[in-house]
């Protein structure tokens, strides 16, 4: 990955996907509901705001508020969705993770076999 | 709808006091939603329990922290609801642009090949461009140039060299010009430089007939050539001579510098803009032609300007009134005397030369713009094949609104992006491939000179070329990318079976393509070697190699006419007494040496036919030994030996000019009388040689052999044949000239085989650039063709895994896989093959020995082509062997 580009945390790249996933409905509530059923990471409402809040100071989300909704005693959403960086940064990811896992099944497969010779 | 449940109001109070203002809504919302849900599916308990504990773990402090790093971002009214990328035209394509770069930059591999390539093709395209814009589309710096003529004599070509005194019953006998001149190139000396400087000698108003005002100083006064007292011997150096000679100083007026050992005043410099009346051919300096009034030249180039009111008609009608009268005062039979106007707004470089420049030129862009063509195609190949693992990306993006326009821009903006690299990139590798191309001097008589460096119309070229070609190789995947149907590729289609089929697609027409367009150029570059290797087969008429040779002027050092020939015989008793020299001689010229030197001869026992006094040969003045150092056979009779000062000059021939005269090739001349234009005396025919080329191998002028003895010739060349280095020995010959006298002009110093070389030029460049071309095109589509194949393996990948896995041979899969690409080959091949048969038919003009459909070349380039290609099928075919059927059909 070229030097510029900043590195994601683990949660970050979670909450990226979570983003990306959620597409127009993203915002705290949901992204943190995105995250637990999903990913199995129960994380607070304030972590996830702060893991929103450095995404976007990266310039990998943007956000914006939305109307005040009666569902919320009448309090606004922050809404969020990835930027082109965002999209970039996700999917360099996610080839730098394929690039490592070429091959690698069978070899998984044999050592979960229990296979000594794997590897 | 039941009022949703309200979180405790005590925690709630304390998120809110907790919480920076600009997160309290998001942040308080958040919980409170979440709480109402938890209530509404649990207990309003175990909602309160889990409110609280997400207060106790709210971390204010790096809430607030992070908050600071946003700058404001999340502040009322910062950009509340504002969504960046939904309007505007600016915004989308700096993202667009900046997308691009970011992609480009995470593949340097295939930024670097595409760039690359488009560099080479857009570069070979702009050198080629270049070349045509000194030649044919610069402003050659004439006033009016549809106001002024090249005045010509018709004879076997429209543009023959008109004679002096032609000139002046023009000059005298018409009202039409305002102005009328003639000029001719030649090599002179300045000062004590042993380099050629090509000038021009005019006669009459030749700066009036161009329009030219000297930069510096002054023009010719008209008649300063007639003055034949020679009183005042002036100069006018070209721009170009000033800057390199005289520094650019305007002092150099009134300086005097002694050209052919005269002294000359500098009288003028000439404007920058002016190439001179032969664009490409630098003259250096420009001089009162004083010799041809006296020698009667007949080597003279005509011109006039039109005076003011006066029509070309009226100058043509005075023409022929002026030939007429001419014609009346020469003896009968004499051929009957013809001018001919070109006007200078339509000549480029030289109308005889514009006949044979154009095609060249149009050869030359019929290449370049072949292997534009194939870089092009194998990018469109390229960017087909990524946009189609990026299908799913666009679909996505479509899905989400991003429209058609959008994606088709962003690929668009890429090929866009590459283009341009690649234009900038190919702007400086032509002007390093001229700069080597023309730094090589040929072996020319007179100084090439062209200006190519990248003025604003060739980076206009440039750009308008680059923009083509990225508009050329991105139109197509845009296209199929905006043709993508968003569902069907969304919901996965890609892993099916049937994904692979369809050897038909863009792509494979793409191959089809490229293989038929490097067939096209590999068979050029064949036919052209097939034409030098011919070429080397034929007998030159002499030996040139072992000779080396030197030339030396005793005229332009000013030695009177009487002392060259002693002069001479000096200089080749020192060349023989070389060690190594076998033999040495003098002679004013060596076959293949280019050059136009002709004398008239015909028979006495016959008329001469109505309108043709003389047949003109080609002549060399030869010295004693002449004949035996430059290898020439004499087939029969003898050579010239040493002739006596009176009675009838000793002629040697050619067979081909045998052949004119007496029409019969096998007719023996020898001891026949014949008359000769440069001889009162008469000649006699003591001997013939085999035909000898003059001009180019493919060539068999006349030739005529004169003895030097009865003629006083300067300059001439010193021959000397013998084993080691020709170069040194010319070095030699150099030296030992210098010797002898330091002030003598002697230059060029070279090997017979280096002078030979230049006639074969032409055909050498153009084998060697077709053939480098022609390998970049093969090894270009080779690329193409392998990854279509390794495509097409990688999309099947299941097909092949089940085909495996039911028992299928492997080396069949290979074959299977191979099929598809070698169809396509295939394909191209014959298409290729039509187009270069019909090509060829246009190259034969350039061609020695060699029919433009030569079908040795063509089946070896095709068999060449298949071999290549199938090795670039079989190389991602082989992957398909080792597929392993269960992965394949575990993974998608």
């Amino acid at each position: 990955m070229p030097r510029d580009e900043p590195t994601l945390g683990d949660l970050e790249k979670l909450t990226l996907l979570a983003v990306l996933r959620l597409g127009e409905t993203a915002y705290g509530a949901s992204v943190r509901k995105e995250l637990a059923e999903r990913a199995g990471r129960s994380v607070t409402v304030s972590t996830v705001y702060v893991t929103l809040m450095r995404l976007e100071e990266k310039g990998l989300v943007e956000s914006w508020l939305g109307e005040p909704t009666g569902v919320r005693g009448g309090k606004a959403k922050r809404h969020f969705r990835l930027g082109p960086e965002g999209a970039a940064a996700l999917r360099s990811e996610r080839e730098t993770l394929e690039r490592m896992w070429e091959d690698m099944e069978e070899r998984l497969v044999r050592i979960e076999a229990g296979d000594a010779r794997a590897g | 709808m039941p009022v949703p449940a309200e979180p405790p109001r005590l925690a709630e109070a304390l998120v809110r006091l907790l919480l920076p203002p600009e997160l309290e809504d998001a942040v308080a919302g958040d919980l409170a939603e979440e709480f109402a849900e938890r209530a509404r599916a649990g207990s309003r308990v175990s909602a309160a329990l889990w409110y609280w504990g997400q207060l106790l773990r709210l971390r204010p402090i790096r809430l607030r922290r992070q908050l600071r790093r946003l700058g404001g971002a999340w502040s009322p009214g910062g950009r509340r609801a504002v969504r960046t990328t939904s309007s505007g035209f600016i915004e989308p394509t700096m993202e667009t642009l900046k997308q691009t770069f970011r992609r480009l930059r995470r593949e340097p591999g295939f930024a670097t090949i595409a760039v690359l390539s488009l560099a080479l093709g857009i570069g070979a395209n702009t050198a080629v461009f270049s070349l045509v814009n000194v030649l044919f589309l610069q402003d050659r710096g004439i006033y009016e140039p549809e106001r002024a003529v090249q005045i010509y004599r018709v004879g076997d070509s429209p543009y023959w060299s008109i004679s002096w005194p032609w000139y002046r019953e023009i000059r005298d006998g018409t009202t039409a010009f305002e102005a009328v001149s003639a000029l001719r190139f030649v090599p002179v000396r300045i000062g004590d430089r042993d380099d050629v400087v090509s000038a021009v000698r005019v006669s009459g108003d030749y700066f009036g007939v161009m329009g030219v005002q000297p930069a510096l100083g002054r023009a010719f006064v008209p008649g300063e050539e007639t003055d034949v007292e020679r009183s005042s011997d002036v100069v006018i150096l070209s721009h170009d001579y000033w800057l390199r000679f005289e520094g650019g100083s305007p002092a150099v007026l009134g300086r005097e510098i002694r050209v052919n050992a005269r002294p000359h005043t500098v009288v003028g410099v000439l404007p920058p803009d002016f190439q001179g009346s032969v664009s490409g051919v630098s003259a250096g300096v420009y001089l009162p032609d004083h010799g041809a009034v006296t020698s009667r030249a007949d080597n003279l180039w005509g011109g006039g300007r039109l005076a003011d009111g006066a029509t070309l008609r009226q100058a043509e009608t005075e023409l022929a009134v002026v030939a007429a009268a001419i014609n009346a005062g020469r003896p009968e039979g004499a051929t009957p005397i013809e001018f001919n106007m070109v006007l200078e707004s339509g000549v480029h470089v030289q109308p005889g030369l514009d006949e044979a420049i154009a095609p060249m030129a149009a050869l030359l862009f019929g290449v370049v713009g072949l292997v534009l063509l194939i870089a092009c195609t194998n990018l469109a190949s390229f960017l087909l094949a990524r946009a189609s693992d990026r299908k799913k990306e666009f679909a996505v993006r479509m899905a989400l609104g991003a429209g058609r326009g959008r994606v088709v821009r962003q690929l668009l903006t890429e090929s866009t992006i590459l283009s341009v690299a690649g234009g900038v990139c190919g702007v400086i590798l032509s002007w390093w491939g001229l700069r080597l191309l023309l730094s090589v001097p040929p072996a020319l008589p007179v100084s090439v000179d062209l200006d190519v460096s990248p003025g604003l119309r060739i980076l206009a070229f440039t750009l308008v070329v680059s923009l083509l070609a990225g508009l050329f190789f991105g139109v197509f995947p845009a296209l199929q990318a905006s043709r993508s149907e968003v569902a069907p590729t969304l919901r996965d289609e890609s892993g099916g079976t049937t994904g692979g089929r369809g050897t038909w697609n863009l792509r494979g027409v793409l191959v089809v393509a490229q293989v038929a367009l490097s067939l096209v150029l590999l068979a050029g570059a064949g036919l052209f070697l097939r034409s030098l290797a011919q070429a080397a087969t034929i007998d030159p008429g002499f030996d040139p190699e072992g000779l080396a040779m030197v030339t030396v002027d005793p005229a332009t050092t000013g030695y009177e006419p009487a002392e060259w020939a002693p002069l001479y015989d000096r200089l080749l008793a020192r060349a023989r007494a070389l060690p190594g020299v076998e033999a040495a001689a003098a002679g004013s010229r060596v076959p293949l040496q280019l050059g136009n030197y002709r004398t008239g001869v015909r028979r006495t026992d016959v008329e001469p036919e109505p309108g043709r006094e003389y047949w003109f040969a080609q002549v060399v003045y030869a010295g004693e030994g002449y004949f035996e150092a430059t290898g020439t056979e004499i087939r029969r009779g003898r050579p010239l030996g040493t002739p006596d000062p009176g009675g009838p000059v000793p002629v040697v021939m050619s067979r081909s000019l045998v052949d004119r005269l007496w029409n019969d090739p096998a007719f023996d001349p020898v001891g026949q009388p014949v008359r000769l234009s440069a001889s009162e005396e008469g000649g006699l025919v003591v001997g013939v040689t085999e035909t000898v080329h003059v001009n180019g191998l493919g060539d068999d002028e006349a030739m005529i052999y004169l003895p030097m003895a009865r003629f006083e010739i300067s300059p001439v060349l010193l021959l000397a044949r013998g084993s080691g280095s020709e170069a040194a020995r010319a070095e030699e010959l150099r030296q030992l000239a210098k010797e002898l006298d330091p002030d003598l002009y002697v230059h060029s110093a070279m090997s017979a085989e280096r002078s030979a070389g230049l006639a074969l030029f032409l055909p050498r460049m153009a084998a060697g650039l077709l053939a480098s071309f022609g390998a970049l095109a093969l090894l270009m589509a080779a690329i193409g063709l392998y990854g279509v194949v390794g495509y097409t393996v990688r999309r099947r990948e299941k097909e092949v895994g089940i085909r495996i896995s039911l028992g299928a041979d492997r080396g069949d899969v290979v074959r299977l896989m191979m099929k598809g690409g070698l169809v396509l080959v295939g394909t191209g091949v014959a298409a290729g093959l039509v187009v270069a048969l019909a090509g060829g038919r246009l190259l034969e003009r350039f061609l020695y020995g060699v029919s433009g459909t030569d079908p040795l070349t063509f089946a070896g380039i095709a068999v060449v082509l298949l071999g290549v290609a199938a090795l670039a099928a079989w190389l991602p075919a082989r992957r398909a062997a080792r597929i392993e059927p269960l992965e394949a059909l575990r993974s998608q």
